[in-house]
């Protein structure tokens, strides 16, 4: 088995759920304690990607961060590659299908939160930002875990934006589902079986530690 | 400028279209002040003004001659610089921290941790509950729960003292000793304390005075054997 696009998946979707975490809850959170102009417009924006098909979110991708685009050139003229066609592309790809569920794990967990103690934490003294760190982030941390590993097994796996956005490049941005697709397409199946294993049973293993955090949770 | 000393509070509060669900004058000096009212009087309304949780309409909130808030000109000091102590009727101790914890919560960051471990620990001994400094909320009994509220409350060396009904879930006996507890140390540090009870035995035995509430308003205020026992007064 070829082990090399498992490891790019591996890089690409760290990476992205990284990203997909850090954004995910700051936007959860605002989501969840402030209310402001268009916070329905910017929920609906945040989930579209796990309801768009695939090739809708890349095309957007494409015209937003292409290399005719203002945000590409920028890019480009700055690093000197471009996002799309790269690896970069793949982690922007592998980071849109994280982000809904980090960010809607991250909302109802902050949510669950009683605002009370936010208050009363505010009282004794904290900032906001010690608030939200030290009371809101620890009490919250279950749900956002749940949502990042979650998000983590759908970077892991994403096909239809990797493919419009980084395309299929053997060694660069061929990932782990791609390299089965190509597999599966040139007949050679076993090279695909190896790769399908170990995808399936992270998925397994994913859903079964959330269903368990989420257990946890229930019974703090 | 001369100013009394205490808190000095005069705000309203809109409710939706007309009228004012709180329209309050009261001053506090150091010691213990009772609010006391029916619920849905606004006594707990009042608190959240004072400590900054909610933003009065027009009025001002000073304390010590520094002000909290004014309508005009406009200022707000944010809740976190105000110093209240503020033991909420549902307690709001910090589920994931051990009593210790929550204590040294409320002290502030400046203190060096061994002080500050300290100072927490010899507020819970004061409130009878050193027994607990290592164990979580989850684990407390009500009465428990207020000892730990009322030793974080006092340990950040507060500037006002709020207490939105601390002793409802104690036994009398222990209700009792705290409620002189709560008096020795508010006297101790001198600051004003404001206590909502419906309790008419514990505003006897904890307040200096009594501001009497009814629909969002001032209805008397003065001696608590006065106003409470000669007038009838409102509550159980």
């Amino acid at each position: 088995m070829d082990l090399e696009p498992l490891f790019l998946s591996l890089q690409v979707a760290t990476l992205a759920t990284l990203i997909a975490t850090i954004v995910g809850v700051a936007i959860g959170a605002l989501l969840a304690t402030r209310s402001f102009p268009g916070r329905d417009l910017l929920d609906v924006l945040l989930t579209a990607p796990m309801v768009l098909p695939p090739t809708v979110l890349g095309y957007y991708v494409l015209v937003a961060l292409g290399r005719r685009s203002a945000i590409g050139q920028a890019f480009e003229a700055i690093t000197g590659t471009s996002i799309v066609f790269t690896r970069t592309g793949a982690v922007v790809a592998a980071t849109l299908g994280a982000l809904p569920l980090v960010v809607k794990s991250a909302r109802a967990a902050i949510e669950a939160v009683d605002p009370i103690l936010i208050v009363a934490a505010r009282t004794l003294g904290a900032t906001p930002l010690r608030a939200f760190f030290t009371i809101l982030l620890p009490l919250a941390s279950r749900g956002i875990l749940a949502g990042v590993m979650l998000g983590f097994a759908r970077a892991l796996g994403d096909f239809g934006v990797t493919l419009m956005v980084a395309g299929d490049i053997p060694g660069e941005t061929q990932t782990a589902s791609l390299a089965i697709y190509d597999a599966i397409q040139a007949r050679r199946d076993g090279d695909a079986a190896g790769m399908i294993a170990v995808l399936t049973a992270f998925a397994v293993v994913t859903l079964y530690a959330v269903g368990k955090l989420g257990e946890r949770r229930r019974a703090a | 400028m001369p100013h009394e000393p205490g808190l000095d509070v005069d705000v309203r509060v809109a409710r939706g279209r007309g009228g004012f669900s709180l329209d309050a004058k009261i001053d506090a000096p150091p010691g213990v002040t009772i609010l006391f009212g029916p619920s849905g009087s606004g006594k707990s309304t009042l608190l959240a003004v004072i400590a900054g949780l909610v933003r009065p309409d027009t009025g001002h909130v000073r304390l010590e001659g520094t002000t909290w808030f004014s309508s005009s000109p406009r200022l707000d000091v944010a809740i976190h610089e105000r110093r209240v102590a503020f033991v909420f009727q549902s307690l709001a101790l910090f589920p994931h921290l051990t009593a210790q914890a929550n204590v040294e919560y409320g002290i502030e960051r400046s203190v060096p941790p061994l002080e500050r471990a300290a100072r927490a620990r010899a507020s819970l001994v004061r409130f009878h509950a050193e027994h607990l400094a290592a164990r979580r909320p989850a684990t407390f009994s009500g009465g428990e729960g207020q000892r730990v509220a009322l030793a974080r409350a006092f340990a950040m060396n507060p500037r006002l003292v709020l207490l939105d009904e601390p002793f409802s879930a104690m036994d009398r006996s222990l209700r009792g000793e705290l409620v002189e507890l709560v008096r020795t140390l508010a006297e101790g540090l001198r600051v004003p304390v404001i206590h909502v009870t419906h309790r008419r035995g514990e505003a006897l035995a904890l307040g200096d005075r009594v501001i009497l509430m009814r629909d969002g308003r001032v209805e008397a205020t003065g001696d608590p054997r006065e106003l409470l026992i000669e007038r009838g007064g409102v509550g159980r």
